[in-house]
This record gives C-alpha cells, sequence and structure tokens, in this order.
C-alpha cells in the first residue's frame, strides 16, 4: 500500500468529528432528496389517477355535452340514466297520463340507433338530423303496441299534461282534454323504427333545459358520475366546461365536481415539483461545497505534507481521494435510508452528488495546496 | 564543504517594485550551525523560503551540493535535499509521534518497517521515551513537540537543515535542550543547520552569525 493511500485511510480513521459530518452530510442529503423524490413521484402518479366525483344536478346541452366527449379529457365516463324524457302517447288512452309508453329522446341517436332503425322511405339518419320538420323515432315495442305504423302521425304530450291540465280545469273531460291537447300541439311524424340495441354502447345525455322537469321526475334531480381523469392536469379545462354551463344555467349548475382531495393533491405535487430541482441544486452544492470547506480547513495539513516534499498533485489526489471514500460511504448509507423511508433504489442522486463532492474536493484541493506554505506554516496552531 | 551557496540571490514579490532580498550571497557548509538574524521585515522569511524551495529568486542561483535549484524537481528537494523545523512545530495531528517520524522517509520509498524503527531511533536520540511513540502531537508538550520535529527532519536525511524561529514557543530549558540537538546534528552528524531567529541567546549558540537588514545579508 503506497504512502498516500496509508496516510489516507489513517485520516479518514481518525478524524473523529470531521469524518462522521462528511459522512451523515452525504447521508442525510440522499435521504433527504431520496425522500423527496419518492414523494414528488407519489403525488405526480397520484394526481394522473385521482378519481373527480362529480355530480349532475342539471342538464347540459348537446353541444356541451358532445364537446365534453371530443375533448376527451373524461377517461371512462358514463351518464347512466341520464334522462328519459317520458312523453304520452294520449290518442289510445282515456287519458294521457295512462298511456305510459316512454320515447327515449336522443340526440346522438347513431348510438343508440345505428343500424338498428327500418326508415320510412325517403329518410336515413342523415336527413333525419337535418330536418326541421316535426319527425320523430319510435321504439318497435312502442309503435306494435300502439299499432302505428311508419309515416304515421302523432301528437306528443310532454310529462304530465293531462294530468296538470286535469288540475287546473277539473270541469274538463279527457276528451276535451286530449281535443285541447290536439289543437296545441303539432303532429309529429314517425320516420323510424328503432329496435333494442346494447344497452352497453349507449350514451344518453341530457338536453339543455331539462332541469325544469325535476320536480315531476325524481329520478332526474340529480344524476352522479364518476370521472376518472387521464391527467390530473386536465381537470382545470374539464371543470371550465361545466362552469361555462353553469353560467349559463343561472345559479342551476350543470355538475359540481368534488375536486377538494384532487386540489389537495395537485397543490401538493405542484408544490413538490416546484421544491424538489431547487432542493436537489441546494443539496448538490452543499455536497459539492462542504467537502471542499472541510479541505480547506486541511490547509494546515496540506502545506505540511507539500514542504515535505509531496507532489501538489499527489497532496490533491489524497485529500480528494478522502472526501470521495468518505462521500461514498455516507451515500450507501443514505440510499438504504432512503430505502426504508420508502425511495426506493433511486441511483441518479447519488451518482449526482458523487460528481459534484469530486469537484468541489478536486477544486477546494487545488485552491488549498496553491496557498503560501510558509505562511500557513509560520502561523501558531 | 559547502552544503547550500547562495549567490547574488534577489527576491522581490510579485506586484513589488522593492526586492525584500537584495543581492544575497553565501555559502553554507557541513557541520556548522548559522543564526539569519534581524528585525521583523528585514526579508529573513523570504530568504528561508528561498532556501527551502518555496520560492524561486528572480535573480541569483540556490545551490545545493552544485546542483542549482532552477533544475531540481523541487518536491523531491524538499523530501531529500532539505528539512525544515518551524516555530509551530507543525505535526500532522492525525498522525502518532512515530508515524510523524516515518513519514518523509516512506515518501522516499523506504520500507514502512524500515522506516518505523528508524524513527522509533531518532526518537529516542532526541529525548523522546518510546512510551510516547504512540501518542498523538497534541498529547505532547512545546518542547517534546519540537524535538519530535527535529527527529523528523533527523531521519529524512537530508544534508541541510532549516529552522525557522524553532524554539519560538519554549521554555529556557526546552530552548536549550533544542539548541543542544541542533548543535550536535551539525557538528556530530556534519549537517548544515540553518537557524532564523530574534533570539540573541539561540543566534550565540551559531558556529556563523548572519544579519538581514533591508533585504541585505550580512556575516558578523
Amino acid at each position: 500500500m503506497s504512502t498516500s493511500i496509508r496516510y489516507t485511510l489513517r485520516h479518514m480513521l481518525r478524524g473523529g468529528g470531521k469524518t462522521v459530518l462528511a459522512i451523515l452530510l452525504a447521508l442525510l442529503l440522499t435521504a433527504a432528496v431520496g425522500r423527496l423524490d419518492s414523494l414528488r413521484q407519489h403525488y405526480e402518479a397520484l394526481s394522473r389517477s385521482v378519481l373527480i366525483q362529480g355530480s349532475v344536478l342539471g342538464g347540459l346541452t348537446v353541444y356541451r355535452a358532445e364537446k365534453l366527449a371530443a375533448a376527451e379529457e373524461v377517461k371512462d365516463y358514463y351518464l347512466e340514466e341520464s334522462w328519459q324524457d317520458c312523453l304520452y302517447l294520449t290518442e289510445k288512452a282515456d287519458r294521457p297520463d295512462e298511456a305510459s309508453f316512454v320515447l327515449y329522446y336522443t340526440s346522438d341517436y347513431t348510438k343508440t340507433t345505428d343500424a338498428n332503425v327500418e326508415w320510412l322511405d325517403g329518410w336515413d339518419g342523415e336527413s333525419f338530423q337535418k330536418t326541421t320538420k316535426m319527425v320523430c323515432l319510435m321504439p318497435r315495442e312502442l309503435a306494435e303496441h300502439s299499432e302505428l305504423v311508419l309515416g304515421d302521425r302523432i301528437h306528443i304530450a310532454e310529462a304530465g299534461y293531462g294530468s296538470k291540465t286535469y288540475m287546473n280545469h277539473p270541469e274538463m273531460t279527457a276528451d276535451e282534454i286530449i281535443a285541447l291537447w290536439k289543437r296545441n300541439v303539432s303532429p309529429t311524424t314517425v320516420v323510424g323504427l328503432v329496435s333494442e340495441t346494447n344497452v352497453s354502447s349507449r350514451l344518453w345525455l341530457p338536453i339543455h333545459g331539462m332541469d325544469q322537469y325535476s320536480t315531476m321526475f325524481p329520478g332526474l334531480k340529480v344524476e352522479t358520475a364518476i370521472y376518472t381523469l387521464r391527467d390530473y392536469r386536465d381537470v382545470q379545462p374539464f371543470r371550465e366546461y361545466f362552469m361555462e354551463e353553469t353560467s349559463r344555467e343561472k345559479g342551476n349548475p350543470s355538475l359540481y365536481l368534488d375536486t377538494a382531495e384532487a386540489d389537495r393533491i395537485r397543490k401538493m405535487a405542484n408544490l413538490l415539483s416546484t421544491l424538489y430541482p431547487i432542493a436537489l441544486g441546494v443539496a448538490l452544492l452543499l455536497g459539492a461545497v462542504l467537502p471542499g470547506l472541510m479541505v480547506l480547513q486541511n490547509s494546515r495539513e496540506t502545506a505540511i505534507l507539500r514542504v515535505l516534499g509531496m507532489s501538489r498533485r499527489k497532496v490533491c489526489a489524497m485529500l480528494t481521494g478522502e472526501q470521495v471514500l468518505l462521500c461514498i460511504l455516507g451515500l450507501i448509507l443514505g440510499v438504504a435510508a432512503a430505502f426504508f423511508l420508502g425511495a426506493g433504489w433511486e441511483l441518479t442522486y447519488p451518482g449526482l452528488h458523487l460528481a459534484a463532492c469530486l469537484i468541489g474536493s478536486i477544486v477546494f484541493a487545488w485552491v488549498s495546496t496553491g496557498k503560501d506554505l510558509l505562511s500557513l506554516l509560520q502561523a501558531k496552531e | 564543504m559547502n552544503a547550500l551557496t547562495l549567490d547574488n540571490v534577489s527576491y522581490t514579490y510579485p506586484g513589488g517594485t522593492t526586492p525584500v532580498v537584495k543581492s544575497a550571497s553565501c555559502n553554507f557548509e557541513t557541520g556548522k550551525i548559522y543564526a539569519v538574524v534581524g528585525p521583523s521585515g528585514s526579508g529573513k522569511s523570504t530568504l528561508l523560503s528561498m532556501l527551502a524551495g518555496l520560492d524561486i529568486p528572480q535573480e541569483g542561483d540556490v545551490i545545493l551540493q552544485e546542483e542549482n535549484l532552477k533544475n531540481l524537481d523541487l518536491d523531491k528537494y524538499r523530501r531529500e535535499g532539505v528539512s525544515i523545523i518551524f516555530q509551530a512545530f507543525c505535526l500532522l495531528p492525525l498522525l502518532t509521534v512515530r508515524e510523524n517520524v516515518s513519514l518523509p522517509m516512506e515518501m522516499q520509498g523506504i520500507p514502512e518497517a524500515d522506516a518505523r524503527q528508524r524513527a522509533a531511533e531518532a526518537l529516542v536520540k532526541v529525548g523522546i521515551e518510546e512510551s510516547k511513540h504512540k501518542r498523538f502531537p497534541s498529547a505532547l508538550s512545546g518542547g517534546e513537540q519540537q524535538r519530535v520535529a527535529i527527529a523528523r527532519s533527523l531521519c529524512s536525511g537530508a544534508p541541510v537543515l532549516l529552522a525557522d524561529e524553532p524554539t519560538g514557543n519554549l521554555d529556557g530549558e526546552n530552548t536549550r535542550i533544542v539548541m543542544d540537538i541542533l548543535r550536535r546534528l551539525a557538528h556530530e552528524e556534519g549537517r548544515c543547520v540553518i537557524v532564523v531567529t530574534h533570539d540573541p541567546e539561540v543566534a550565540e549558540a551559531a558556529d556563523l552569525i548572519l544579519r538581514m537588514k533591508d533585504g541585505v545579508l550580512t556575516a558578523e
């Protein structure tokens, strides 16, 4: 073993407080930065997978709902039982409310009907979408029950029409109510018969303004949906869609998003993302400067070695070697400590710290060995 | 026989205009002890620095046994040509007394075991008993520490021994002991000992007194 290695090892082993301090420095910085990094990664992962709970309080415009879907902000959304607007066929009933068949209204008929529509001659999906005439699609089951065929003209009333009219005009008979209704409501032509399709493929969208029905249909008062965000950072634009809708609704918000937990996670993720590079920089700076200062503290010993005839390069190597060895020891302990704190075996920071220590030690060792030897040695201890 | 020669040496600090050492010339012979005296700021330390190979004169030459310092590896010169004793002892605090003494020998390539053996002998020679060889310097008195520093110089085998105020931190008794050892090194072992000092008593123990004043070196 060469003299310089022997000297370095002796110096390390007998360094006492300085040795412990150097090891502790690397240990604590590695453990702290490792823990911070793991927390940052944890919160970033959490913010990507967080569930936002929302409640649909009213209807959405078709436009808004389509935009929401098109924006792909929502990964796995559903608006189940969004609405089933109960419209009543009254021609076959004694009173309007007794004909409790349901017509499904949807703005996106292609998803519900697709190829399962039997069209009246001259009609198809495109003309149906673009028409300004009073037309409707009707479930085949309902048509058969009502003995209707394609091209028949029917009168459709909104839910509760008969009841409301009856309550307001108890003197009126059912026939009179129906007559009144027929005068007020334009007939609608049945242009398509819809077969039942795969329920799971349906996208029922609430139609703007349907909140007015909420008192009549308890099932429509509040609809709940859970949105799994692809990336938490998309929460804000996602929410803005709803805020825009809310302002239009004037105090009747379309959707309430419970983002309290998500906000907390986002804040923490943002804080850690900001803090981490700063902490990394400070830690690396300390990792470079503190070993360097320890090297400078040994300036007098350095001067003695130089006066005894050790070359500047060899003294620099010894000083650097000592700090690097202590640093490696500290880093090993630090990585182990970080692992037990839940950081995993992350070796990026230890590598950077070692590099910082190496650079700092070399620079300060070169400075230390370049000092005026005589003035260092003439000074009293 | 000349151990070290100063030949018309001048030195001006970088940025300075006035030389702190002016055309100093002197032959330092083996087996003699020299004292360089003079007031503070007279250039004694600069002269010592050049003799130790820590500074190179801008003019003139320092010659070690016919070898000009300008042509020598200065690290090797300090390892083998010259040895220095300081007022503040300058022992390595984390090495034991014996390790301090054996280190320069190990740096010269002498095997560790041999170096330790010779260090122990040198320490005994300067009056440091064996029980203290494994102690750290801080456990020794000032006089003992200075004797360890002398033992270190002794072991280096350097023909020239420079001493910068070697008794500045010592009491009268220890001053006498240290000067006895230095005289012995010069007269019995044939070393050339150059002592820089303020102390007239130390100077009187020298074979030749050199006076430094305003950068000019003169023999008394």
